[in-house]
């Protein structure tokens, strides 16, 4: 039997008997409506602007255009959001019928969230303008990315996304967000209770020490995976959004680039997280300190998924941010640059080489003994996951 | 060859010198205690000696092995049981036995067996065993982590303040426990104290340490008679007094 076998074993029995954890399972649960909410409330901060084809040329298709520009709405030719009014738009109005809109949307690559939600906030005042003049206005979608179209709304189109072609990388994300909980308060355990002094002294080497419980809080994410997927699947089930409204296709070499990157990320969260638990006196602090960790990770989703910008010294920022790197990886794919997605994966590889490296330096240094992190000051974010 | 060899040992905590060049040798089989009181550098010792952590300066020598090039080989062949451990709360004392027995036959080749049932009887805990670890009292505890260090029989057993915090009964049990196993199996016993009457009955050998530097070294007898007292408490107190006024 391996010394890794014998400690993921332990690590495993540990994790799962310590209630503590169940802060863990509640934090995805606040997390990601947390993430959407980022994203619904960021509707109006960005600039948008429309392509408008005119088909009606009468009085309420004038007035329609109108009241989008006295919004803030610029009418432009190559805007990627296109709004058709059909023929007989106006004349469907005075005679109280329900006319319908045609937004079309067409986007850079699957990512395109910016674009996503200029055609949500021109969706909102086409019903804001519905609700003065006729409610029975309706709106249809058309989002074409790549070759594919989906007849979503915008609203919709991250969740079409998630339950097609990013699943993968989604569940990876997940199990993150849990494992990286998880291998914090794995190692808390062993300061907390007193034992890691012990387990240095032991015959086993400090790269299996760091596996093993990365390898077990990997074997608690997915369990605790498994029980939400079913809660999930139940939900989606119930949901009455849940039909089916087409597909979107993404090429392999783009999705194997995005896969692979978010793995290489979920490894480089789990490893961040044990080293900063390292210093921490008590599964609290860690649980605070490994939050920490996954928002600075998780900044680049929230840009992105917020559809806002990344130009000046803060998309910088951003981009070199790991977090970023499997976007940039899938992005350089999607346009046929092989070359730049490779060299993201390598940063990314590189990144976990050297925190690794930081990691057993630090328990070969010995300033474990005598270096602490006092993460008091941060217990409102365990207070928040409570 | 003698099992511990250390030579001008040096360490810093920043601008706080715990180790101001101490050397000692302690020959394989023998109990040897370090003493002093809190603070005088007797953990920051037996941490280096445990590869917990790197000295600044000096040479220390574990079987012949250098505790920092070959810190591995050094692992196989010591135990060591620090002053504040604790063990695996959610885990059962068993498990917790069976854990470090699995370790220690998968990196020296011993029976895994052997030493977990040793493991068991040194701990004497009965059915409480199977119970996990957070309903233990501290002597209990205690007990456990002791028999964990004990049952993989190393070739050096460094315990750090073995009895600290514990009863007399306890206390005294302990103390019986680890001189016996030492005679019993030749087990090399590094101990350190600030307790002066549990060396004394524990030790052939002993070390006074006085803010970082050896004082004195010699056996209980020898350092009573040097310094004319009735036991080792009264050799510290002078022995360190020299230390301090000259």
């Amino acid at each position: 039997m391996g010394e890794l076998w014998i400690m993921f074993r332990k690590d495993l029995m540990d994790i799962l008997r310590d209630r503590r954890l169940l802060t863990a399972v509640v934090l995805p649960l606040i997390l990601i409506p947390l993430l959407f909410g980022i994203i619904g409330s960021s509707n109006h901060s960005t600039s948008v602007s429309v392509r408008v084809i005119d088909n009606d040329n009468g009085e309420y298709s004038r007035t329609l255009v109108a009241f989008l520009q006295k919004n803030g709405i610029e009418v432009n030719e190559s805007s990627p959001v296109t709004l058709i009014i059909p023929a007989g738009f106006s004349k469907a109005i005075e005679s109280s019928t329900s006319p319908e809109l045609i937004i079309q949307v067409d986007l850079s690559n699957p990512l395109d969230f910016k674009t996503v939600r200029s055609a949500e906030v021109v969706k909102g005042l086409v019903l804001r303008f519905g609700s003065g003049v006729l409610p029975s206005l309706k709106s249809k979608f058309k989002i074409e990315v790549g070759g594919s179209v989906l007849n979503v709304e915008p609203s919709r189109y991250i969740s079409s996304l998630l339950r097609g072609p990013l699943a993968v990388p989604l569940v990876l994300f997940v199990v993150a967000i849990y494992a990286s909980q998880a291998v914090a308060a794995s190692v808390a355990m062993e300061k907390e209770s007193r034992t890691l002094e012990t387990l240095l002294t032991l015959p086993i080497s400090r790269r299996s020490i760091i596996l093993g419980k990365i390898f077990s809080s990997i074997a608690f994410s997915v369990l605790v995976l498994a029980s939400l997927a079913v809660s999930f699947g139940v939900f989606t089930r119930l949901s009455p959004y849940s039909r089916n409204s087409g597909s979107l296709f993404v090429s392999l070499a783009p999705l194997l680039f995005f896969s692979v990157g978010t793995f290489l990320l979920f490894i480089l969260m789990l490893l961040t997280s044990l080293l900063v638990s390292l210093f921490t006196l008590d599964v609290r602090s860690a649980l605070s300190i490994a939050g920490l960790v996954e928002v600075v990770y998780l900044i680049p989703v929230i840009v992105l998924f917020s559809g806002a910008g990344l130009s000046g010294p803060w998309g910088i920022l951003v981009k070199t941010d790991p977090g970023y790197t499997p976007v940039q990886a899938f992005l350089s794919a999607v346009a046929g640059d092989y070359f730049m997605a490779l060299g993201a994966l390598v940063y990314l590889v590189l990144w976990n080489a050297m925190v690794l490296k930081l990691a057993v330096w630090v328990f070969d240094s010995g300033v474990l003994m005598t270096k602490r992190i006092d993460a008091g000051h941060l217990r409102w974010l365990v207070r928040i996951k409570m | 060859m003698p099992i511990i060899e250390v030579s001008n040992l040096e360490k810093s905590y920043g601008s706080l010198w715990a180790l101001k060049g101490i050397s000692f040798q302690m020959k394989e089989g023998e109990i040897f205690g370090l003493i002093g009181p809190n603070g005088a550098g007797k953990s920051t010792t037996l941490k280096i000696l445990a590869t917990l952590m790197p000295q600044d300066r000096g040479r220390v020598e574990v079987a012949g092995y250098d505790i920092i090039r070959e810190a591995p080989k050094v692992r196989k062949l010591i135990s060591y049981l620090p002053e504040e451990a604790g063990a695996y709360r959610n885990l059962t004392g068993r498990e917790y036995l069976r854990f470090v027995a699995e370790l220690y036959a998968n990196a020296t080749g011993k029976d895994e067996k052997e030493m977990f049932e040793l493991g068991i009887e040194l701990a004497g805990l009965g059915t409480r065993l199977d119970d996990k670890v957070f309903t233990y009292s501290k002597g209990m505890t205690r007990k456990l982590l002791l028999a964990r260090t004990l049952m993989v029989v190393p070739k050096l057993a460094i315990l750090d303040e073995p009895t600290s915090g514990l009863d007399v009964m306890n206390a005294y049990e302990i103390r019986e426990r680890i001189k016996e196993f030492s005679r019993e199996r030749g087990v090399s016993v590094l101990v350190s104290s600030h307790n002066m009457l549990e060396v004394e009955f524990l030790c052939d050998r002993v070390a006074i340490i006085h803010r970082g530097i050896i004082v004195e070294a010699g056996t209980p007898g020898e350092l009573k008679e040097k310094y004319n007292a009735e036991n080792l408490e009264e050799v510290f107190v002078r022995a360190s007094r020299r230390v301090s006024y000259g």
